[in-house]
C-alpha cells in the first residue's frame, strides 16, 4: 500500500473516531464510553475487503454514540462483528481494545468473560477461529453469571381499566428482562383482586414468583393458579423470584385480573 | 467398536447443511442458555428456519454474511434482559442469516426456487396473527365449502365456536361479501390443514407468483431475472404478505402471467383472461387488467390509439353487460354500480386534493407505511423504469401500462386508504412487485440496498406484531428503538396522521439523497450520511422533551384514561374532519394524566394544552389541573366543526351525530408558577357518561 493511501486510511479512522466521540459526548454520554467510541469506530473504519461488515460496524457505532444509555452493548456488538470480519490485525486490535472502557462502571463477570474472548480472537487470522471464539465466549459468558439484568426502571406498570367501583387490566407478562409488575388499585380503600396466573419455564416444582397484596404475600408455583387477594388500597406487585439458571426460561403470565371494591 | 470414517461421514453429509445445521444447534443452545424468551418463535422455528435453510442449500453454508448474523445475534442477545431492542436485533440477525440461502435457492431457478421460501415457511404460517380481512376470506372460503354459499355470517363458528364474523361495512346485501370468491376458493384445500392451512395456500400462490414475476423480469429485459423474483417474495412489502390470506400476491402473479403471455402466441387471449381473473379477484385489480388489455391491443399490427381506445370502451361495455345480465351483476353492479356509490367516489375524490398531492411523499417516508423505511431495494426500480420503458419488449410494455393504470385507479379509488393499514405497509402495491422487481433488477440491486431491505425484512419475519400499524403516529418498531430516549421519537419522524413540515421535508431529503448516492455507487458518502443521520435523529427526538402527545403516554404518566375511540382499526377516526389522531379520554373519576414538570427560569412553567371537550348536556366539561398547591378549573368548549363540503353533498345535508371525533381542537394555556421540580395533574371535574368529557390530543411544557 502507498504512503498516501495510509495516510487516507489514517485520516479517515481519526474523522471517524472523534465524531462519534464527540458526538457522545455531545448527547451526554461519560467520557470512557466515548474512548472506547473513538477505537471502535476508529477500528471499524480500517476494515478493507468488506464493505457491508465496515458498514454496519460503523452505522452501530453511530446508533451507540447517540444514544448514550445503549453505548456499552451496541459498541461491543460492532466491536464483536469488526473482530470477526477485520482482515487487518491493527483493525482488529483497535475493535478489541474498544470493549474494556465500553462496560466501564458496569462490568460483570459475564461481561468480562465474552469481551475477554473477543480480544484473545482478534489474535488469529483465522476468520472462523475467531466466530467461533466470539460465539463461545458469549455462551461462556451466559454459563458464568447469565446475561445482565435489567436497572430498577425496568418495572412495569400495567395500565388499568376503571369501570365505576370495578377496575381490571389487560393481560401481560413478568420474565427476565421486565422481573416486576405493579397493578395500581386509584381510588379503592378497600376491596378483593382476582388474578388468574401461569407460571412456567423451569424444572422444579418451586415458585417461580410472588404477588403482594396489602400485607400478604403468596407464592406462585409453576402451573395456573388463582388468587383472591384481599386490598387496604395501594397496589398489586407480581414478581418473578428465579434467577437466572441456564436451560430456564421463567414466566409468568398473568391471565385475568380484576379489582373490586367493597360494596 | 467400529470406529466411525469421519471422511465417509463428510462425504455423506453435505457441507451447506452441516454448516446450516451447526447454526441451528448453535440458535437452539443459545436461546436456551440465555435463557431468552419466545420460546415458539426464537427456541424452535427460528433454529429450524435453520436446519430447513441446510436442505435447501446443501452444498453452500451460511458464508461470511450468515457468520456475522450469528455474531450479531450472540453479542444482541446476550444483553435481551436489558431492553426489548437487543432481543428484538438478536432475532432478526438470526433470520438474516438464513437470507443468502435463500437467495442463492432462488437463483437456481425450478424446483429450487419453489423451496426457497421453505426456511421462512414454519414461521409465516404459525406465528403471523390473522388481521384485516384474512378472517373473511377464511370464512367465505369455509362458507363456499361447506354451506354452499357465499353468506359469511354464520361461518368459521364450525371450526372455532367462539368466533363469529360481522359482515363487513363495504358488504352490499346478505349473502354477497364485500370480498369476490375466486380468492376464497383457492384457499378451500387448505382447510384440511385447520387454521395454519389457509395460510399454506397463499404460500404456495406467492412463491409461484414470486416466480411468474422473475420469469417476467427476464421477458422484459431485465439482466437478472432470478433476483427479481426472490426481491419480490423475500423482502419488504412482499415478505410482508406472503402466506396471508390477501388476494394480493395472487394478483400480483396473473399480472405476471399476463405479462409473459402477451408476449408469447395470443397475446390478446392471454390478456382477456388474466383481466377476468383480476376482476374476478378484487375489483380493486380491474385497472391491472385493462392495462395488460391495451398493452395485448397496442402492440398488435394497424391498432393506433384511436381504434385501441375504441376496443378498450367496447370490452369494458361488454364486460358490464355480461356481468348484470349473465351474473346478475354479483361481480360489479351490486356494489358500485349505483348512484349513491358514484356520488361518493366521484365527490370525495375530487375533494381530496391534499390527500393526493402529500400521497407519494407519506408513501415514500411515513414512519407506518412508508416504503423506504422498509424496502430501500425499491428506489433502485425508479431508474430501471426508465430503461424498461426504453426497452420496448411486450412484457415491459404490459408490466409498465397495467402498473400505472393500478396507481392511478388506487388514486381515485382510495385516496384516504391507501396505507393498508392496519394490514401490512405496502400490501397494496403488492399487485405491482412484479413490475417493480423487473425495474429494480434492470441494471442490478446495489449491495448496499440489498443489505438494508433483508434487515428491514429479517425483523418483521423474526418479530411478526412489528407489521401491523394502525395509522396513529407511531410506527411499532420506532416504538421500541425509542423506549428509553429522552423525547419521542416518534415525533421525529414524518406521520401522515400527525404532520410536520419540516421533519417530512428532511426526511425525505435524506431518503432522496441517500438514494441518489446508492444508486451511483458512492458508496463512502452513503455511509456518512447515514452515520449522520442517526444523532440527527436522537437530537430531534431529544429536542421533543417537554411534548406529550396523549395517546402516547405510558402508564407511568396515566391513571386510568381510556383510548378514544377504543378501537385501533384507522376507519373510526378517517371521517374526522380535523386530526385523526386518537385521544386520550379523561371521563370517569379517578382519571389523571401525571406529568413531570422542571422549574422554569422565571419562576413558571407555560403549560399549552390541545384538546376537545364533549357532553351531551349543556354545560362544557371542566378539566381540573393541579400543581402543588397551585390549582385551575377551565371548562372546554369545543363546538363541532363544520364537515367537509363533500361529505354534504354526499348526506344531501344530514348532519351525523356530534361525537369527540368531529369536535374542534381547543387551546388552553397555563402558566403554573413552578419554583421546583414537581408533577402536573391533569384530571376531569367529575365523572361523565361513555363517550363523553375531556380528549386530550398534546400537551407541551416549556419554561418561561
Amino acid at each position: 500500500m502507498s504512503r498516501r493511501a495510509d495516510i487516507a486510511t489514517i485520516l479517515r479512522c481519526a474523522a471517524w473516531g472523534l465524531g462519534a466521540a464527540a458526538l457522545h459526548m455531545a448527547a451526554g454520554g461519560r467520557p470512557w464510553a466515548a474512548a472506547s467510541l473513538l477505537l471502535a469506530a476508529s477500528g471499524a473504519a480500517s476494515i478493507k475487503g468488506d464493505g457491508i461488515a465496515r458498514a454496519a460496524c460503523l452505522l452501530l457505532i453511530s446508533a451507540g454514540a447517540s444514544f448514550p444509555q445503549a453505548a456499552g452493548w451496541v459498541t461491543a456488538a460492532a466491536a464483536f462483528l469488526g473482530i470477526a470480519c477485520g482482515t487487518g490485525f491493527m483493525t482488529r486490535a483497535l475493535l478489541a481494545l474498544s470493549i474494556p472502557p465500553a462496560f466501564q462502571g458496569s462490568a460483570s463477570t459475564a461481561v468480562a468473560v465474552a469481551s475477554s474472548a473477543a480480544v484473545l480472537s482478534a489474535f488469529s487470522d483465522s476468520r472462523r477461529a475467531r466466530t467461533l471464539a466470539i460465539l463461545a465466549g458469549v455462551v461462556l459468558a451466559m454459563l458464568v453469571e447469565g446475561p445482565p439484568r435489567p436497572g430498577p426502571e425496568a418495572e412495569l406498570v400495567i395500565q388499568e381499566t376503571m369501570n365505576g367501583p370495578d377496575i381490571s387490566w389487560e393481560t401481560f407478562h413478568v420474565d427476565g428482562s421486565k422481573p416486576v409488575a405493579l397493578l395500581r388499585t386509584p381510588g379503592m380503600e378497600g376491596g378483593t383482586a382476582d388474578l388468574v396466573l401461569e407460571a412456567g419455564g423451569v424444572r422444579d416444582s418451586m415458585p417461580v414468583g410472588l404477588v403482594f397484596a396489602s400485607e400478604g404475600v403468596h407464592s406462585i408455583p409453576p402451573g395456573r393458579s388463582a388468587f383472591e387477594l384481599p386490598l387496604d388500597g395501594g397496589f398489586v406487585e407480581v414478581r418473578l423470584a428465579r434467577r437466572y439458571r441456564p436451560f430456564e426460561h421463567p414466566v409468568i403470565h398473568v391471565l385475568e385480573a380484576h379489582a373490586r371494591a367493597d360494596s | 467398536m467400529r470406529i466411525p470414517d469421519i471422511a465417509a461421514l463428510r462425504r455423506m453429509i453435505p457441507g451447506g447443511f452441516a454448516a446450516h445445521a451447526a447454526g441451528a444447534v448453535f440458535l437452539f443452545l443459545f436461546w436456551r442458555i440465555a435463557g431468552m424468551p419466545d420460546p415458539g418463535l426464537a427456541g424452535r422455528l427460528i433454529p429450524l428456519a435453520w436446519l430447513l435453510a441446510g436442505f435447501v442449500s446443501p452444498h453452500a453454508g451460511p458464508g461470511r454474511a450468515g457468520a456475522a448474523a450469528l455474531v450479531v445475534s450472540a453479542a444482541a442477545g446476550f444483553f435481551w434482559a436489558t431492553s426489548d431492542l437487543a432481543a428484538a436485533v438478536s432475532m432478526a440477525s438470526m433470520t438474516a442469516g438464513l437470507f443468502p440461502a435463500m437467495i442463492r435457492s432462488f437463483r437456481r431457478g425450478g424446483r429450487h426456487a419453489a423451496s426457497a421460501v421453505l426456511p421462512l415457511a414454519p414461521l409465516i404460517l404459525l406465528s403471523v396473527p390473522f388481521t384485516g380481512d384474512e378472517p373473511l376470506n377464511a370464512a367465505l372460503c369455509e362458507s363456499i365449502f361447506l354451506d354452499g354459499d357465499t353468506d359469511v355470517s354464520d361461518n368459521l363458528r364450525q371450526i372455532d365456536r367462539w368466533a363469529s364474523v360481522s359482515p363487513e361495512a363495504g358488504a352490499p346485501v346478505a349473502g354477497i361479501s364485500h370480498q369476490q370468491p375466486l380468492f376464497s376458493l383457492l384457499l378451500v384445500p387448505g382447510l384440511w390443514f385447520g387454521i395454519p392451512g389457509y395460510r399454506i395456500l397463499p404460500l404456495i400462490v406467492s412463491i409461484l407468483a414470486a416466480w411468474l414475476a422473475g420469469r417476467c423480469a427476464g421477458a422484459a429485459g431485465s439482466k437478472d431475472g432470478a433476483m427479481a423474483g426472490a426481491a419480490a417474495l423475500l423482502f419488504l412489502p412482499g415478505a410482508a404478505c406472503a402466506g396471508l390470506a390477501y388476494a394480493d400476491w395472487a394478483a400480483a402473479g396473473i399480472v405476471a402471467a399476463g405479462a409473459l403471455g402477451i408476449g408469447g402466441r395470443r397475446p390478446l387471449l392471454a390478456a382477456l383472461a388474466a383481466a377476468l381473473a383480476l376482476a374476478a379477484l378484487k375489483l380493486r385489480f380491474a385497472p391491472l387488467g385493462a392495462g395488460l388489455v391495451i398493452a395485448a391491443l397496442a402492440g398488435r399490427r394497424g391498432m393506433g390509439p384511436a381504434r385501441t381506445a375504441i376496443a378498450v370502451i367496447a370490452l369494458t361495455a361488454v364486460a358490464l353487460a355480461a356481468d348484470r345480465y349473465l351474473l346478475g351483476g354479483r361481480v360489479f353492479w351490486v356494489r358500485y354500480g349505483n348512484v349513491e356509490f358514484l356520488s361518493t367516489l366521484w365527490n370525495r375524490t375530487v375533494s381530496s386534493g391534499s390527500d393526493l398531492l402529500r400521497l407519494p411523499v407519506f408513501a415514500m417516508v411515513d414512519q407506518e407505511a412508508g416504503l423506504l423505511w422498509r424496502a430501500p431495494w425499491l428506489t433502485a426500480a425508479v431508474p430501471g423504469t426508465v430503461a424498461l420503458a426504453r426497452a420496448k419488449t411486450p412484457a415491459g410494455r404490459a408490466l409498465l401500462l397495467s402498473g400505472a393504470l393500478y396507481l392511478a385507479g388506487l388514486v381515485v379509488w382510495t385516496p384516504m386508504e391507501w396505507h393498508s393499514m392496519p394490514t401490512p405497509a405496502g400490501r397494496f402495491f403488492i399487485a405491482l412487485m412484479p413490475l417493480a422487481a423487473s425495474a429494480a433488477s434492470f441494471r442490478g440491486i446495489p449491495r448496499p440496498l440489498l443489505a438494508l431491505s433483508i434487515l428491514a425484512s429479517a425483523m418483521y419475519i423474526a418479530v411478526p406484531g412489528l407489521r401491523f400499524n394502525h395509522l396513529d403516529g407511531c410506527d411499532a418498531f420506532f416504538d421500541i428503538l425509542g423506549r428509553g430516549l429522552p423525547g419521542n421519537l416518534c415525533l421525529a419522524l414524518p406521520s401522515m396522521v400527525r404532520p410536520a413540515a419540516t421533519v417530512t421535508a428532511a426526511w425525505f431529503a435524506f431518503w432522496v439523497l441517500l438514494s441518489i448516492l446508492l444508486l451511483a455507487r458512492r458508496n463512502g458518502a452513503a455511509l456518512v450520511l447515514a452515520a449522520l443521520a442517526v444523532p440527527a435523529a436522537a437530537a430531534l427526538a431529544a429536542s421533543t422533551r417537554g411534548v406529550y402527545e396523549a395517546e402516547d403516554l405510558s402508564p407511568d404518566y396515566r391513571i386510568g384514561c381510556s383510548l378514544y375511540p377504543l378501537s385501533q382499526d384507522p376507519p373510526e377516526r378517517m371521517a374526522w374532519p380535523g386530526s385523526s389522531e386518537r385521544l386520550l379520554r379523561l371521563g370517569e373519576a379517578g382519571d389523571a394524566v401525571v406529568l413531570p414538570v422542571e422549574p422554569g427560569d422565571g419562576g413558571s412553567v407555560r403549560v399549552e394544552l390541545v384538546l376537545r371537550g364533549f357532553t351531551s348536556g349543556a354545560e362544557p366539561p371542566v378539566l381540573a389541573a393541579r400543581f402543588g398547591d397551585w390549582s385551575r378549573l377551565s371548562g372546554v368548549a369545543s363546538p363541532q366543526q363544520p364537515l367537509p363540503d363533500w361529505i354534504g353533498r354526499v348526506r344531501e345535508g344530514e348532519a351525523p351525530p356530534p361525537s369527540p371525533g368531529n369536535a374542534r381542537d381547543t387551546l388552553i394555556v397555563l402558566e403554573v408558577p413552578c419554583a421546583g421540580a414537581g408533577v402536573l395533574i391533569l384530571s376531569p371535574q367529575g365523572s361523565y357518561p361513555p363517550g363523553e368529557g375531556i380528549f386530550l390530543d398534546r400537551v407541551r411544557i416549556t419554561g418561561t
